[in-house]
């Protein structure tokens, strides 16, 4: 049984981009349905696959498990000369293992739930080969073994991702959410690519292997550096600090596209890259502290956004912004159990969360403005108790996922002595709490049903059974590390035995847990006050914190920054090129060679006078001139050289 | 067998002249099967090459300084000869849609003749050989762009090739014949000779001059838009993708074997140039409105690519360049193909007047996306290969200029995206006097196919080509004697 799945590991990269191709060939000639069954069929079978792994590698000992890591060399990428040598296999260690089951587990309740929320849909099939092929290369990219093949599932998501956001490409604002997304994304891929350069440099490899198993030949230097170029790729891919304009945008593509790729997965690969990166930045403190620096600025910075959106996609958007900033934070100081285990319950939560929101969105015909709706919780109770579970689990309220999840990365921040960053993940705990109990209460309760759409009843078995199995899951998933047990740094052991901080979260620090459950508490609390028991309040608060309000809604002015700064330059000079320089420097360089020409042919036709005589002068000279220089000039030189 | 696959083009196309005009079948059959037996040729020499050069010399001229007809293809000049086989056949299958029926005849003609001037060319095995070819290549496009784009904006781009090319053409001419008169033969290659210094330089500045204008390279393509974006597309598929590799091909089969010294002197200047080419060309793509134009200065970016693999005198990046033109040549033609198909739907390629086509041509959508993304660089296509492994060799021997040419990825990523946004997405709009767009026939799905499918393997298997690249080769060994190590 063993052999069988660890033979059968290629294929769990495989069936989905099998069932992509399928669809995408075949689809056309079958019936609507039976692309939605390849799609859901194809990642099925990775889940099961990748569970199967789980159990064979899982029960290893580290030692053990090394043997098992890489699978069967496939052949060369590259092998040029001096030395550049880059191979493919694949990578199942117990970090991409962590990966696979999210991507694979979650990927298939998500496809499943699809299958009716995309129903009406006209290009349903190509929404389930673009999904398949997000799929594929968000495992590339987790099962990668060198740095060129994470890079090449990195532009593959990246790939998905834009096709997903502009998946109604006929709305402009979503073709523009694309092109921003994907043209952030490659900012991040150059990223990547100069930390290869100094890879080879330095190491004269871009593999794990030889990369982390000479770090301490890189000077520590060039190794913050290399982390620093790691970290704008991620960053990029993150929606951190400061590449993270494009994630609200994103949340153009329809909501399954938004749970998948937008919230539990392709935005945590910069976590993954980091934690997998981090014999690098074990030895390169500054550039680990920049990380967790970036992550903590970006979880409090997300989360005051969160408190004034009125998209409910959007909310929740900023809202992953703000937990992945955890989870950066959490890499950054080196707590990277912490961040993988955030990383899991907030795949659980989060993807719950926009599958409910997506719930309400369908039944209420697209809308996604909080303040048309209200009132909701009795019309569409399912949606109303499976988000509530989301957001209790996201404010990190005892016993659910969030709270262990987040206790484990607020106490190792404290432990490993970031004090700001702690106060910032702490202040950033209570608005978490805030604004989701905001959006619970003006979504679904907050007095009646504002909207126009009327509500439909939610009835699709295929949409509610993904979302409960989430919100079971959003529940208990943090039980896997309790106080004196923590089984996931233990299965997480062989990948950060090299870690200089101990990685196990079993040890509580119960003050700290109890003081944090107080701030979300106090968060839902004033959610309560300021939108359900008196309205006024919040009313007030806006119209006396206009400027503040102001700032928040338009993200501290990013966009307009960006605009201005980057943007607007770079198309003023490439259409000053087109209008200028390119007619009046590139176009006359020529010309003036013809204007030279044509003057010596001018000066020519001045002694041209069609006089006999001046002919005849021109012949007696020049035949006097040649003779001279074949005597005197050509001959005596030839005489001279002679020997 | 060299000899034969050179001329078998120009002797299809005498063929096809004793075809009447009005059969248009038999035409269309003799220049495919041309172009298709042209191409089945040269795959034999794949396997032959790499072990060593493949020659053919013959007596030819005699006197006090004689040529031999010799013709060889080596290692690297055969993946010249292999993409110029490999993509003459989409161009003449393209050419099938041309409207005037009674000058299609004729279009075949030149196609299969620039067809042969190019493989003639790239099968030179000295230097008057490729000087004939050089300045002969320039007949079928100007002939095919004066006759054939019957416009007075075609005309003017038409001489402006000519006039341009003739200059470069010129200057390459004067700088052979100073090269001969010191050396007393053609037979250059293989041979080392001791020029001075100053005429090293001299020599190499007019070789340089005439490769920078054809390739082009900033800021000498001034007859570059206007030709790219006046000639019939299945013409500027082979003009972009084969013809613009002539000058790259001249540097590195002539210009730096034989003038090593003189190129290390002039290694910054070429630099600069390379670099200016890839910014300037990728700024102008973006601000371009005109989608053929668009390709066309993307061209200009990625083959400054090129030049500066060539110049960072370096292991790793030599080899990734012939990559970078193979790959370029794929895309490039793709790209200018499938740009034609939507003029042919559309009547224009200008980006204001239509948009939205992915609607009513989802299979369109798919080929332009996946053109689009190899010219964008996405990881995983032959694009990015060739970029990535230039540009990793380059920063370990030039890396302030590297570091401005990585500009060009985030650049690229803007031109693209405005390119496949502009004409496949948004809200369907097609100029009034048009019907609505069709998707695209089985034809064209096939004849751009091959093209596609070879972005996506030398994309996760670049390996594949660069194993049959030989390091020792002579041409690399030659410069590789300047690489400082890594």
């Amino acid at each position: 049984m063993a052999d069988f799945f660890l033979g059968a590991v290629p294929l769990i990269l495989l069936f989905p981009l099998v069932g992509a191709a399928t669809i995408a060939l075949f689809g056309p000639y079958v019936q609507r349905s039976a692309s939605a069954f390849i799609g859901c069929l194809s990642i099925g079978l990775s889940f099961l696959l990748t569970v199967g792994t789980s159990f064979v590698i899982f029960p290893l000992s580290p030692a053990q498990q090394t043997l098992y890591t890489h699978s069967k060399f496939v052949g060369y990428w590259a092998h040029l000369p001096p030395d550049l040598i880059i191979g493919f296999r694949l990578l199942i260690d117990p970090l991409s293992l962590l990966w696979m089951l999210i991507i694979t587990g979650v990927g298939l309740l998500i496809h499943v739930y699809s299958v009716s929320y995309m129903a009406s849909d006209k290009n349903y099939r190509t929404f389930f080969a673009y999904m398949n092929l997000f799929v594929f290369t968000m495992l590339l990219l987790v099962m990668a073994d060198n740095f060129l093949w994470l890079l090449v599932g990195w532009g593959g998501v990246g790939l998905a991702s834009y096709l997903l956001i502009g998946f109604y490409y006929d709305r402009p604002v979503a073709v523009l959410a694309a092109r921003k997304a994907l043209i952030m994304n490659v900012i991040g891929d150059v990223g990547i690519m100069l930390a290869m350069f100094l890879m080879y440099a330095h190491v004269g490899s871009v593999s794990y292997q030889n990369v982390f198993g000479h770090v301490a030949t890189i000077g520590t230097s060039a190794l913050t550096w290399i982390g620093v170029w790691l970290l704008l790729g991620a960053v990029a891919k993150s929606a951190q600090l400061p590449l993270q304009t494009w994630l609200p945008d994103a949340m153009e593509g329809p909501t399954p596209v938004s749970a998948l790729i937008h919230a539990a997965t392709m935005v945590t690969a910069g976590v993954y890259l980091i934690a997998r990166a981090h014999p690098i930045y074990d030895n390169a403190p500054a550039a680990a502290e920049l990380v967790a620096v970036v992550g903590g600025v970006t979880a409090l910075f997300a989360a005051t956004i969160g408190c004034v959106q009125y998209d409910i996609k959007r909310v929740l958007a900023y809202s992953t912004m703000s937990q992945i900033g955890y989870m950066m934070l959490a890499v950054g100081a080196g707590a990277f159990a912490a961040g993988a285990f955030h990383f899991m319950t907030h795949a659980f939560f989060k993807a719950l969360l926009f599958m409910s929101a997506g719930i309400v969105i369908h039944a209420l015909g697209g809308e996604q403005d909080i303040r048309k709706m209200g009132g909701l919780a009795t019309r569409l109770p399912f949606a109303y108790w499976t988000f509530l579970v989301g957001a209790v689990a996201i404010a990190g309220i005892f016993p659910f996922a969030g709270f262990f999840s987040k206790d484990a990365i607020i106490d190792a921040v404290l432990k490993l002595h970031h004090p700001y960053l702690f106060v910032f993940t702490v202040v950033a705990a209570g608005l978490t709490a805030f604004y989701m109990f905001r959006l619970v209460f003006l979504t679904f309760l907050t007095g009646a049903y504002r909207g126009d759409h009327e509500v439909h009843a939610e009835t699709e078995r295929t949409m509610t059974v993904p979302v409960a199995i989430l919100a079971v899951l959003s529940l208990i998933g943090g039980w896997i590390v309790l106080p004196h047990h923590d089984e996931l740094s233990f299965l997480l052991r062989s990948t950060f035995a090299d870690a200089p901080f101990p990685q196990s979260m079993a040890d509580f620090n119960g003050w700290l847990s109890f003081g944090v459950l107080l701030i979300a508490l106090a968060g839902i609390a004033f959610a309560w006050v300021a939108y359900q028991w008196r309205p006024q309040i919040a009313a007030a608060l806006h119209r006396s914190l206009g400027g503040v309000h102001a700032l928040l809604t338009n993200a501290y002015y990013f966009d307009t920054i960006y605009h201005w700064l980057f943007e607007w330059p770079v198309l003023a000079l490439a259409q000053w090129l087109r209008d200028a320089f390119e007619v009046d420097a590139v176009d006359a360089l020529p010309a003036l060679a013809l204007r030279a020409g044509a003057y010596f042919g001018s000066l020519s036709n001045r002694w041209e006078t069609g006089y006999l005589r001046r002919y005849g002068l021109t012949f007696v000279v020049g035949a006097a001139l040649l003779l001279f220089i074949y005597l005197f000039v050509a001959h005596g030189a030839t005489a001279g050289a002679a020997p | 067998m060299i000899s034969v696959l050179v001329f078998l083009p120009a002797l299809f196309a005498l063929a096809l002249l004793c075809v009447p005009r009005a059969n248009a079948s038999l035409l269309k059959g003799i220049a495919l099967a041309g172009a298709l037996g042209t191409f089945a040729l040269s795959c034999v020499l794949l396997p032959v090459a790499p072990a060593g050069a493949a020659q053919e010399v013959s007596d030819w001229i005699h006197g006090a300084v004689g040529a031999a007809y010799h013709v060889r293809v080596d290692g690297i000049s055969v993946w010249f000869v292999l993409l110029t086989t490999f993509l003459t056949v989409p161009a003449v299958w393209a050419a099938f849609s041309y409207r005037d029926l009674a000058r299609l005849r004729g279009y075949l003609v030149l196609l299969l003749l620039f067809e042969w001037t190019l493989l003639g060319l790239f099968t030179a095995g000295d230097l008057l050989l490729f000087y004939i070819y050089w300045d002969l290549m320039l007949i079928p496009v100007f002939l095919a762009l004066v006759a054939f784009a019957d416009t007075p904006s075609a005309r003017r781009a038409a001489w402006g090739y000519l006039i341009y090319n003739l200059a470069g053409g010129l200057v390459l001419l004067a700088g052979v014949i100073a090269l001969v008169l010191h050396t007393h033969t053609f037979e250059v290659l293989n041979g080392s000779f001791p020029f001075t210094p100053v005429l090293q330089r001299w020599l190499f500045a007019a070789f340089a001059l005439a490769f920078l204008i054809k390739t082009p390279v900033f800021p000498f393509h001034a007859w570059m838009p206007a030709a790219y974006t006046q000639s019939p597309s299945s013409l500027v598929a082979i003009i972009s993708g084969v013809q613009s590799k002539a000058g790259l091909y001249g540097f590195i089969v002539f210009a730096l074997p034989l003038f090593p010294d003189a190129a290390q002197y002039f290694a910054p200047a070429m630099l600069v140039l390379a670099v200016c080419s890839i910014l300037y060309g990728a700024l102008l793509a973006i601000a371009e409105r005109n989608a053929k134009t668009l390709v066309a200065y993307s061209s200009l970016s990625h083959l400054g690519l090129v030049l500066l693999a060539l110049f960072a005198f370096n292991f790793t990046s030599l080899p990734a360049g012939v990559l970078m033109i193979v790959s370029h040549g794929l895309i490039a033609a793709a790209l200018f193909l499938l740009v034609g198909f939507i003029e042919e739907r559309t009547g224009t390629n200008e980006l204001a007047a239509f948009g939205g086509l992915a609607a009513v041509a989802p299979r369109l959508w798919v080929y332009m996306l996946i053109a689009g993304m190899a010219v964008l660089g996405l990881p995983g296509l032959s694009g990015f290969a060739g970029e990535f492994l230039i540009l990793i060799g380059a920063w370990q021997t030039q890396p302030v200029y590297t570091s401005f040419a990585l500009f060009t990825v985030v650049l690229a990523a803007v031109y693209a995206l405005r390119l496949l946004q502009g004409t496949m997405h948004g809200p369907l709009r097609v100029p009034a006097d048009v019907p609505p767009p069709r998707d695209l026939r089985p034809r064209e799905l096939g004849l751009v196919a091959p093209l596609l499918v070879m972005i996506f393997f030398l994309g996760v298997w670049p390996a594949w080509l660069n194993d049959r690249v030989p390091a020792q080769n002579p041409a690399i060994g030659h410069t590789t004697a300047l690489v400082q190590p890594r």
